[in-house]
């Protein structure tokens, strides 16, 4: 969080935006497009889905702006309300009958967004933590993203998902013990898969 | 500790105390089980921390504009379109409450503007006539009577209006005095 601290300035912004200055808005905008975008691609692991839910999520924020509380950090309010746009959105995901995503091949998943220069490796990279998020409820996804990748706390985590800070606890628990488990599996299966390919290649 | 108790304590090695720390890395010597689970945990937390920021493709805040001009236009549409069900929504109660009254209403008023339009038709007529035959009157009288005369009855007629005109005024006035 120390990433985002407020500054003056930000707060300057804040104020002329709650006003109606759209200008100070687009600073805003400037200022956190990257992390609201970040979330919003961990959440979804789609890259025009995340520009589309963060775009969203600065439209919700901007209408939202007069129910700004200042005691609380801007950037936890932000990424709160990103977090919930993602997670309707993975809901919704989840009750349609047939999903694109199981027509298309894994690899093709938004690789066509203008302007993502990211290297191979990083893709890689990227794809594996996302396959590893892509079995985890809504909620708890949000909650190991939130903790893992903006150091979130566990009180803010909570505030930020609408929940208590024991059942922030007892999720990540769950899904930490979930996850290490599927990694388990994955690299056990990734080895023993090679293990076969040199057998047969002797 | 029990085994669970363990787990717990793995995944929450960063407010571990002192004493957790060492219980937990003496079961971690003894148990593989969870040997392995925290060898796995690490590596996949490590990934985790490691994976690099998503950045958005040039242009976001640019997009976000246009988005906010779209958003602002749809909401004057829709608050256009509010405003004009409200009014139609309005004239459907009125007619509603009213609707009986007003079609009563209709053929008077439009039998009453009729009638005002004819009196004002006749009122016309009839001053029209009065005008041409008090011009052709005073015309002869011009032509026929000398200056000192025409002059005379001018005067008179005058002074006889105006006594006329002030009765009129101080029999009213008595009539609303004495009511």
């Amino acid at each position: 969080m120390a990433k985002y601290q407020r500054s003056n300035e930000e707060s300057l912004w804040i104020e002329r935006a709650t006003q109606g200055d759209d200008d100070a808005f687009a600073q805003i905008v400037e200022s956190y497009q990257v992390p609201v975008y970040n979330l919003c691609y961990r959440m979804l692991g789609n890259r025009e889905e995340a520009e589309d839910a963060a775009q969203e999520s600065f439209l919700r924020a901007y209408r939202n702006l007069n129910r700004y509380d200042p005691k609380r950090k801007f950037v936890t309010w932000l990424l709160s309300i990103a977090s919930h746009y993602c997670i309707d959105r993975l809901r919704r995901r989840r009750l349609k009958l047939v999903s694109l995503d199981d027509l298309l091949p894994r690899g093709e998943r938004g690789a066509s967004t203008p302007g993502a220069e990211v290297n191979v490796l990083q893709l890689e990279h990227a794809e594996e933590i996302r396959s590893m998020l892509d079995g985890i409820g809504e909620k708890d996804r949000a909650a190991v993203v939130l903790h893992y990748w903006y150091d979130f706390s566990y009180e803010e985590v909570a505030e930020s998902l609408s929940l208590s800070i024991s059942a922030v606890k007892s999720r990540l628990h769950r899904t930490r013990r979930e996850l290490a488990d599927r990694w388990h599996v994955q690299n056990k299966a990734f080895v023993n898969g090679g293990r076969q390919d040199e057998a047969s290649a002797v | 500790m029990k085994h669970p108790q363990f787990e717990a304590l793995l995944f929450d090695i960063d407010h571990l105390g002192h004493e957790e720390r060492i219980a937990l890395e003496a079961h971690l010597r003894e148990c593989e089980q969870c040997n392995a689970l925290a060898a796995s945990w690490s590596d996949l937390e490590g990934k985790m921390l490691s994976a690099p920021q998503m950045e958005p493709a040039t242009g976001f805040s640019g997009r976000f504009r246009e988005r906010l001009v779209v958003y602002k236009r749809r909401k004057q549409e829709r608050l256009t379109l509010v405003v004009i069900l409200s009014i139609l929504f309005s004239l459907i109660i009125v007619t509603g409450f009213f609707g009986a009254e007003l079609l009563t209403f209709v053929p008077s008023a439009v039998s009453f503007f009729l009638k005002s339009i004819n009196s004002l038709v006749l009122l016309g007529g009839l001053l029209t006539i009065l005008g041409d035959f008090a011009l052709v009157l005073l015309e002869g009288l011009t032509q026929n009577l000398p200056a000192g005369l025409l002059l005379a009855i001018v005067t008179a007629t005058s002074g006889l209006g105006l006594i006329w005109a002030f009765s009129i005024y101080r029999t009213g006035f008595n009539t609303i005095r004495r009511e």
